[in-house]
This record gives structure tokens, C-alpha cells and sequence, in this order.
């Protein structure tokens, strides 16, 4: 997503400068040790400062003194500049001499003496006039800040340096945005979060910055959180900064930095520019989370009608399934097509499931209504069944392996040469095709032209359409158990009507009213939902309810160790 | 005017650092001790109750650390948007299903993981941590029972660590990150020290549970000592509701009385109580009238193990054989199910034998220098506590030295898997069994494939 949050307008600058004054000859240096700002972006414009300093005197130099503190503008009430030396309050607060606008504060008796460390705290508790205009997003104001700096020849070790940002109150945690870290920052980004007061923060952070290098520090945020009036155009250059004059060698270095400031104010103009950039290179790849526990993953094994409870078909169509496959299977035959009546077939074949010897038993009573209940106890002993086998495994992993498999039988029926490859890889997959519940469409779509090599059981199934067949010239090695045929053909657009119209009205010529026959099934396979929200596709009308026993494999035994 | 203090805020989002954290949150009936494991390369695991293990991805593990933190959406949406390239929209929703995730996840009768919130499942065992979930601390081997099965190895006067040791071994412990640990033995209760060791780790923020014979608990001021030490579970050992029998198994006259004693003891307080029965030749047949004496005292959970190829186990020969444990479990289970006990199996074995997912008891597998360990008496690790071969010491050794030891890299790895196994397709969860009784009894040969039902078509 393209953002144009920000390029910046100005920025708010403050400079701590630590001066010789008035006495040239004293030397000073010193580190900072620790250095903690505060930046307060108020709701009508203004700003606050807070600084924490931790300076530790060099053994050889001069007492520290005096420190000036360069402000942003002169939009400020020297009453409000607050001083601490080691929480004892400084008394000398005022304009500065050697930094403008900028304040001065007389450390007197409490001067930090040569090898000792002090605490210097400073409070700007406000100045006006700090906020600009986003040139980017006109909807934005933008703010910038540059904590102090010194000149090199004073400053030894490293720095500790902190800035947070407080910004205005009401401003919500996703509106803000920040300004690209300085250059050479170990994290290009500040980190983000709340204050006590519930307002957004940005905070920075270095161990191992310096006290003679100018970071420059920056966000943008709505600016409809602050008065309009109190956002400006950028300052034009030359005119933020009006330093006085040196007077004397000592203080070269430091003045030197402040004369060429209105200069920096243009090229940190350019620095956000390239900010823009890099920011937007900076950010990570986004990776989706990914939650995973330790488990099953598919469930594999379940035969087709199993699998057509997992993925929900219809009832009826399941029942067709049962019907086709005990059919297929060589134990019965349709003896009346409407009713459906079938009969047992002798010898049996060994190899039934527990369904389909289920099913059997219940196509025998012919009373229609103890036939519908019958049925509707063999679906619901089903349902129940892949409920079981389910436990522990991924329905959703489960159900993209059937649906494979069943894209998997299309594809071999629709990629066939012949018509009599065709006609046996139709027969073959046929329990797997028919989980599709495109199935109509694409079997007449399969079969819309050459003949169909009729698969044997089709006779057991519908005696009537076999009779209209003729005999085939070829052989097809479908044998049926016991015998072996020469298969007679269909016209393709026949044989697919034929078959489309079986599958849609098999069912209801078993039990009737199909919906009826749903009905009596889910009411004791679909409980109620979880009590959670359910991202689950288990839905009402398939006949089959959340497999939700898991095993909840991954618990990994950490419960406690057995043995004993 | 003073200068405010700085003001206190949230941890900072940049606090997420490798290591571990440990949370309490309240829930319906009690708390939820949770626990967010942050690797070096940003993944994540979350342990619910020293129970539910859910892994992941760095996203996850950022998202799981500022639901855990209490962070807004809004704030969590600003930081991601901060820091990854992500659309508004994108990581409000994702942030919100993470969330919604871990709620329903601590939740004790939250949705189904597997098919409620979906996520994503990764083999059994498939993970490899940086540290086990768990440490078992076998504080003494020392027992007040003589168990003529007891897997120990060691003499019953084998060295131990000074208390000051142990509690090293702790800190140690959670600067690993290994969020729970057990206190065994032998019988840890002979340990005078064990509730100072047991505040020591609560305080830390470890879970901690407590594998006992339940004779020292029939003494009512001890067990509030250890609860008030703050103590989370604990599993007693009870071999059968026949007094002899169970006086018997663990070879003490009266021991009976006292263990019984001492369950009724731990289950009048909050405690995670479970039992754990070991099914030999002489319980096994009563095993049902077992489970419902348990039930009759109110025991909610019930453990149950096979007899382990070690120690006296080697050679007590009244260990059922895999292929004869099903029955039994049939038993277990129903009974369990009958009385609303939740039953945890221990045992891994080899699928074609026992196959404990078959009979709904979870994927039982090796699971030693992998999601568990054992330090010794003196220090000493040990892939799990009945597998008696050091790979270290904690406090002499480096954790990577360890963790990455011949030993441990072998169990972990499972090459000890007889070759039969490799081409079974249940091999990820079975593991081949558990690599002592692999050890010891060879006669239990696994068998070089599992009937599987057959599919119409193949893919």
C-alpha cells in the first residue's frame, strides 16, 4: 500500500550546548552517561521537554558550571523552564548569552566537580509554534525534534539516549506514524505503546549513541487532534535560529554548529525524503500468523461413502452411494425400479461394510415408513461411525485429500482415449465422482458424445435401460462375479441422462420424501454448535456433525510422568 | 515544581525478546497458567496449563505476546503496521482471529483446536524444541516403598544436591525456558526441602506438580505446607482398591491406608489431582473395580502405564504384553467414560501391538529428550527418568552440550527405530515404541506393517 504520510515540514530542534562562560581558559569535558528526553506533544499545539542528563565530569576538567539549552523557538515563558541538579533545584535560570533562542542555567555551588557525576533534570514546560504541515498528507501535521548535541572536543564515551514522544492525547495507537530512526540507530523504528495517561508513544532508543552527533527525531499524526491554527508552514532558512554571537575561541566549535543549523533545516528535508524510501524499505515481510499443534493430520483409509458423510453430501445421494456399491459388489439386484425394490443376491459377497450389510437388512422391510426409519438408523449409525474415525485427525486436511480423490477420478474419466477407457475409469471411480456435486453436469458433459461400454452391474441396477443396449463389438474385461460378458453399448448422451436421473431419484424412490429422511437423520447427528465461534464447515444440511472429540495429540504427556 | 518521575508505561514492544514469560489469567472455575516460549529465531510456543502445546510462526508468537500482554487492537495493529508491510484491515483481522484463538484455547471447555479453530496440524513429534516442556526433578532416590516393578536404577543412597544446588538447578531450569517441572524421586516427599524448592520455582513463574506414593500425603498438615508452597498437581501412585494387592505391588504392609489417606487429602484442596496404576499381572484383571473405586473418591483423572524396562522392571516378569493390553484399556476407558474421569495413557508401544490412537487415548510416543528430561540426585540429566545414562550435568554443563548430546540426539532423532518400522505409515506417531522395551524385550518384535483400510482409489 502506497503511504504518503509524510515528508516533513520542520521540526523542532533543541540544542544542549555546554559553554565556557565566561571563562575561556576553563577546559571542559565530560560524557554523557545517560541521557532521557521526554517530548509531550500537547492537544492545543504546544510541547513540553523533560530531560534526565547524567554527566560525568573528566578528572582533569574544568568544574561543570554552566549549561545552555538550545530551544525551538522563541515561543516560550522563561517561567516555565524549571532546572535540578541532583534534585536540588537551580536557582539561575535564564535567556541564554551564547544560544538563542536557548536558556541558561547556572549550576553555582552545585557545579559538578572534576571526576564526580551529577543529575542534571530540566523541565521546558512550554513552547508554542512547533508543529507543521505534512507535505505529503495535508490531513497530517509533522514533528520534529533533534535532542542536543555537542561539540566533539568536549565529549568522551558513549551515550545511553532515550526520546519519547508523547503524542497528543486522543490520537489512536494506528493513526500516527513514525519518521525513519536516524542513521546509524540500531533499530530503524521506535518502539510503540501507551503511556500511563493512555496516550501513544514512540520511543528511541541507543545505548551506544554520542553526545556530539545530531539525531534527529520525527512523527506525524492527524492533525485534526490539534487546533488547525497552531500548524505552520516550514520555517523559511535562517530564520529558526538566530544565535548570538561568539566571544571568544572557546565556544568556536559549539557556535559553529548553531550558524550552520538553518542549513541543516533544508538538508533534513531531504533526509525525510529519503526516509520516505527507506521506510518503506525497512519494513519486514508480512507472514500471516500461523498457529499449529501437534496431531493427526489426515484421516486416510475412509472408503467413498465414508468420505461423502465427511464432505457433507446429501443424504439421498449417499444412500444412491450405499445402493450402487452393494450393487456393484454383486449383492443384490433391483427387482422393481419404482419402488425401489432389490433382493439379495446368493452367494454373498464376503467382503461388505458394516453399512452395507446395514443397509441390506433395511431394504428388505417393504413397508415404506419402518423402510425410511431403517434407513435412517443405517445413515445415522454412519454418520456416527466417520464421527469415530474422524477423532484426532484435521476435517479440513481430511476433506481437501477426498476432494483430491475425487478430482483425481474426474480427471482420469475426462482425460480417457477411448470410449471404453472412458467408460471403465467411470465405472471404477464412480463412488468418487459422485461426491461431486457437479456430478450431473459432468457426467452428461463426459458423455455427451460416442457410446458408453455399459458396466455389468448396470444391468442388476436398471434391467430396464439394459435391454435397450446393444451388444458391443468389444470386450471390456469388467467381469462380474462368476461370469464374463461381452458389454453391450449405450448412446453416451443415454447412459449419462440415465445415470444423472438414477442418482438424483434413486433415493427418494427408496425412502420417498428425501427431505423428510434428512430430516429424521440430522436432528440426531447435527448436536448443537461448539460453544465457540466456528470456523468449522460442518454445516446442518450434510447429515454429519463436529468430529470435535480430537485427542488433542499435542499435549505431548507433559501432564506428569507416569511409571510407578 | 518538581520534574514528574518518568511516567510508567506498558512494556515496550521491542521487550519481546527470546526467552520465556509466564502469565496467569483468570477463568471461569479457577486460572490458567500460561506460558510463551520465544525462540532465538522469533517462533513461539504457547503452553496452556503445562498442557496444550501450540507452536508458532514468529507473527503468532508477536500477536500471542501482546494478546498476553493486554495490548488493544488498536495498538497492536498500529505496531505491526509499523513494522511489517501489512494492510490496516489485514492485521486487524489476523491480530483479532489470533486473539480470539488464544482465548478459546485457555479456555477450559474452550473450541476443539482441531476442528473448531482449525489450526494447523503438524505431525506428532515433528517439532524440536530448544528445551524439554517439562524437567523432572528426581530430588532423592530414596523411597518408603520397595516396589519389586520400580524402574529405578540407582541406589537408594545415591548423592544429593544441597537445597541451595536445587534451587540453582531451578533458576537454571527457567533460563532455558523449561516452563514446568515435576518433583520425583524416589519418593520426593523425603525431601524435607521439597515445599521451599516448590515456592522457589512458583516464584520463578514455573509450573510445578509433584509424582508421589501418597504416603506422606495422608499427614493433612504436609499437604498444606506443599499448597501453601504453592504447588499446581499432583499424581499419586495407586496400584488397585485391593489393599493387598496394592500393599503388595509396592511392597509395603499398610502402605494402602495411608496412599488411599493421602488422596483424600490432596482432593479436598484445588489441587490438579490425577492417580497413575501401572498395569501388571496381578491388577490387571481388577483393573475396572480399580477405576471405579477412584471414581468413588472423587478422583477426576486417571493415569494408567505399562510396566517399564528398567531396573527392577527388567525382570519382575509381570509386564503385559503390548499385544495384551487392549482389553484392558477397553476396560479403563469405558469405566473412565462412565464416570466422567478423563484417562491419560502413558505408555508408548508399538502401534501394531497397542495402538493407543485406536483406542482414543491420544498419540502416545517416545517423547525423552524431546518435551521431557530428569536431573538426577546429583545433578546429573537424563533423557527421561527411567533411562539411566547421563548426557550432562545441569550445573557443570552448558544446556547446548546437553541438549545436543549423542544421547539426546539419537531418542530425539529415533534411530533407534528398528528397520521393520520405516516403511510403516504410522511410524510418525508410533515412533517404534518406547526405546526400553525395545532394549529388553526384543521378543516384541514389531510386526513390518499396520492393516490399514483400504481406499477404492489410490492416489
Amino acid at each position: 500500500m502506497k503511504r504518503q504520510y509524510f515528508s516533513i515540514l520542520l521540526t523542532v530542534s533543541l540544542l544542549l550546548i555546554l559553554t565556557a562562560v565566561p571563562v575561556l581558559a576553563q577546559t571542559y569535558y565530560f560524557s554523557v552517561d545517560q541521557e532521557i528526553v521526554h517530548v509531550y506533544w500537547e492537544s492545543d499545539g504546544s510541547m513540553r521537554i523533560e530531560y534526565i542528563l547524567v554527566l560525568t565530569n573528566d578528572p582533569s576538567a574544568s568544574p561543570l558550571d554552566f549549561i545552555d539549552i538550545g530551544l525551538p523557538n522563541y515561543n516560550y515563558d522563561l517561567s516555565s523552564v524549571y532546572g535540578w541538579i541532583n534534585d536540588q533545584p537551580i536557582q539561575q535560570v535564564k535567556k541564554s548569552e551564547y544560544v538563542s533562542p536557548g536558556i541558561e542555567l547556572g549550576l553555582q555551588s552545585k557545579a559538578i566537580p572534576p571526576g564526580a557525576t551529577g543529575e542534571v533534570k530540566v523541565l521546558i514546560d512550554r513552547v508554542e509554534g512547533v508543529l507543521f504541515d505534512d507535505d505529503d498528507d495535508s490531513a497530517y501535521a509533522s514533528a520534529k525534534f533533534s535532542p542536543n548535541w555537542f561539540g566533539s572536543q568536549y565529549i568522551f564515551g558513549k551515550t545511553n539516549l532515550t526520546v519519547t514522544f508523547h503524542l497528543p492525547p486522543g490520537v489512536q495507537p494506528d493513526e500516527p506514524r513514525w519518521h525513519a530512526s536516524p542513521s546509524g540507530w540500531p533499530s530503524n523504528q521506535p518502539s510503540t505503546g501507551l503511556d500511563s495517561d493512555g496516550r501513544v508513544i514512540y520511543i528511541w532508543q541507543n545505548p551506544s549513541a554520542n553526545a556530539h552527533t545530531q539525531y534527529t527525531f520525527g512523527a506525524s499524526f492527524p492533525r485534526s487532534y490539534v487546533p488547525s491554527e497552531v500548524v505552520s508552514k516550514p520555517v523559511p532558512e535562517g530564520e529558526l535560529f538566530q544565535p548570538s554571537q561568539p566571544s571568544g575561541p572557546g565556544i568556536t566549535g559549539t557556535i559553529l554548529g548553531f550558524m550552520c543549523f538553518g542549513g541543516i533545516i533544508l538538508v533534513l528535508v531531504g533526509i525525510v525524503a529519503l526516509a520516505v524510501n527507506s521506510d518503506r524499505r525497512r519494513k519486514l515481510a508480512y507472514l500471516p500468523p500461523k498457529l499449529a499443534i501437534e496431531g493427526h493430520g489426515i484421516k486416510r483409509g475412509l472408503t467413498a461413502i465414508e468420505a461423502a458423510v465427511l464432505l457433507e453430501t446429501p443424504l439421498d445421494r449417499v444412500l444412491t452411494m450405499i445402493l450402487f456399491s452393494v450393487i456393484k459388489k454383486g449383492a443384490s439386484q433391483v427387482v422393481s425400479e419404482d419402488p425401489l425394490k432389490i433382493e439379495r443376491l446368493t452367494p454373498q459377497p464376503k467382503k461388505l461394510r458394516p453399512y452395507e450389510e446395514d443397509f441390506l437388512k433395511a431394504m428388505i422391510d417393504e413397508t415404506p415408513r419402518k423402510r425410511r426409519i431403517a434407513l435412517q438408523k443405517v445413515m445415522i449409525t454412519l454418520v456416527k461411525s466417520v464421527q469415530k474415525k474422524m477423532k484426532g485427525f484435521s476435517l479440513r486436511e481430511t476433506k481437501n485429500y477426498y476432494q483430491a480423490i475425487m478430482k483425481k477420478a474426474w480427471q482420469q474419466v475426462e482425460q480417457a482415449e477411448t470410449p471404453e477407457v472412458r467408460s471403465k475409469l467411470f465405472d471404477e471411480g464412480l463412488e468418487w465422482t459422485m461426491l461431486d456435486r457437479d456430478f450431473d453436469d459432468r457426467t452428461q458433459s463426459v458423455f455427451r458424445t460416442g457410446p458408453v461400454y455399459v458396466p455389468i452391474w448396470w444391468g442388476r441396477y436398471r434391467p430396464s435401460t439394459i435391454s435397450t443396449a446393444r451388444p458391443s463389438t468389444a470386450s471390456p474385461s469388467t467381469r462380474a462375479p462368476g461370469r464374463s460378458v461381452s458389454l453391450p453399448t449405450l448412446p453416451g448422451a443415454q447412459f449419462a441422462a440415465n445415470m444423472v436421473t438414477g442418482v438424483q431419484n434413486t433415493a427418494s424412490s427408496m425412502v420417498s420424501n428425501v427431505l423428510s429422511f434428512t430430516n429424521g437423520v440430522t436432528k440426531t447427528t447435527n448436536p448443537p454448535p461448539p460453544p465457540s465461534r466456528s470456523r468449522s464447515s460442518w454445516s446442518s444440511s450434510g447429515g454429519s456433525s463436529c468430529a470435535c472429540a480430537c485427542a488433542c495429540a499435542g499435549c505431548a504427556c507433559a501432564c506428569a510422568g507416569g511409571g510407578r | 515544581m518538581r520534574l514528574p518521575s518518568l511516567r510508567s508505561s506498558k512494556p515496550n514492544m521491542d521487550d519481546l525478546t527470546p526467552g520465556i514469560y509466564d502469565y496467569t489469567h483468570i477463568i471461569p472455575g479457577g486460572h490458567a497458567r500460561i506460558h510463551l516460549r520465544v525462540e532465538k529465531d522469533g517462533r513461539g510456543l504457547l503452553l496452556i496449563n503445562a498442557n496444550r502445546a501450540v507452536h508458532l510462526n514468529p507473527t503468532a508468537a508477536l500477536m500471542a505476546w501482546m494478546v498476553l500482554e493486554g495490548r488493544s487492537e488498536p495498538e497492536a495493529v498500529a505496531y505491526l503496521r509499523n513494522r511489517y508491510q501489512v494492510a490496516s484491515k489485514t492485521a486487524r483481522e489476523d491480530f483479532a482471529e489470533v486473539r480470539d484463538d488464544i482465548e478459546q484455547l485457555i479456555k477450559p471447555d474452550g473450541a476443539c483446536p482441531i476442528h473448531d479453530l482449525e489450526l494447523d496440524l503438524l505431525p506428532p513429534f515433528s517439532e524440536t524444541p530448544s528445551a524439554p516442556y517439562r524437567m523432572d526433578l528426581a530430588l532423592t532416590y530414596r523411597c518408603n516403598a520397595n516396589c519389586p516393578h520400580c524402574y529405578n536404577l540407582r541406589p537408594r543412597n545415591y548423592p544429593e544436591m544441597t537445597t541451595d544446588q536445587w534451587r540453582r538447578v531451578i533458576d537454571q531450569l527457567w533460563e532455558i525456558g523449561i516452563p514446568h517441572i515435576c518433583f520425583t524421586g524416589g519418593e520426593p516427599t523425603l525431601r524435607e526441602d521439597l515445599g521451599e524448592l516448590i515456592s522457589h520455582a512458583e516464584a520463578k513463574g514455573q509450573i510445578t506438580g509433584l509424582l508421589t506414593n501418597g504416603i506422606r500425603l495422608s499427614e493433612r498438615s504436609y499437604v498444606e505446607n506443599l499448597l501453601d508452597a504453592g504447588l499446581d498437581h499432583v499424581q499419586i501412585t495407586i496400584e488397585s482398591h485391593l489393599p493387598e494387592e496394592h500393599d503388595r505391588m509396592v511392597g509395603i504392609s499398610g502402605a494402602w491406608d495411608r496412599t488411599v489417606q493421602g488422596i483424600r487429602n490432596v482432593l479436598q484442596y484445588g489441587l490438579f489431582v490425577m492417580t497413575n496404576t501401572t498395569l501388571l499381572a496381578g491388577n490387571t484383571p481388577y483393573i475396572g473395580d480399580t477405576i471405579d473405586f477412584l471414581a468413588d473418591l472423587g478422583v477426576p483423572t486417571v493415569g494408567c502405564n505399562a510396566l517399564i524396562y528398567s531396573g527392577r522392571g527388567r525382570s519382575v516378569g509381570t509386564g503385559i504384553p503390548e499385544d495384551d493390553l487392549a482389553p484392558a484399556l477397553e476396560i479403563v476407558r469405558a469405566r473412565s467414560i462412565q464416570h466422567g474421569q478423563r484417562l491419560i495413557w502413558y505408555t508408548p508401544t508399538q502401534y501394531c501391538h497397542f495402538d493407543p490412537v485406536q483406542m482414543q487415548l491420544g498419540v502416545k510416543g517416545c517423547s525423552a529428550a524431546r518435551y521431557n528430561m530428569c536431573v538426577e540426585p546429583d545433578g546429573a540429566v537424563i533423557p527421561c527418568q527411567s533411562y539411566y545414562e547421563p548426557v550432562g550435568n545441569i550445573l557443570l554443563d552448558s544446556w547446548e552440550s546437553i541438549w545436543n548430546h549423542d544421547l539426546s540426539l539419537w531418542l530425539r532423532e529415533r534411530r533407534y527405530v528398528p528397520k521393520e518400522c520405516n516403511a510403516c505409515p504410522m511410524l510418525k506417531e508410533c515412533g517404534g515404541g518406547c526405546p526400553l522395551t525395545l532394549r529388553h524385550q526384543p521378543q516384541q518384535a514389531p510386526m513390518n506393517h499396520i492393516p490399514m483400510p483400504e481406499t477404492l482409489l489410490e492416489t
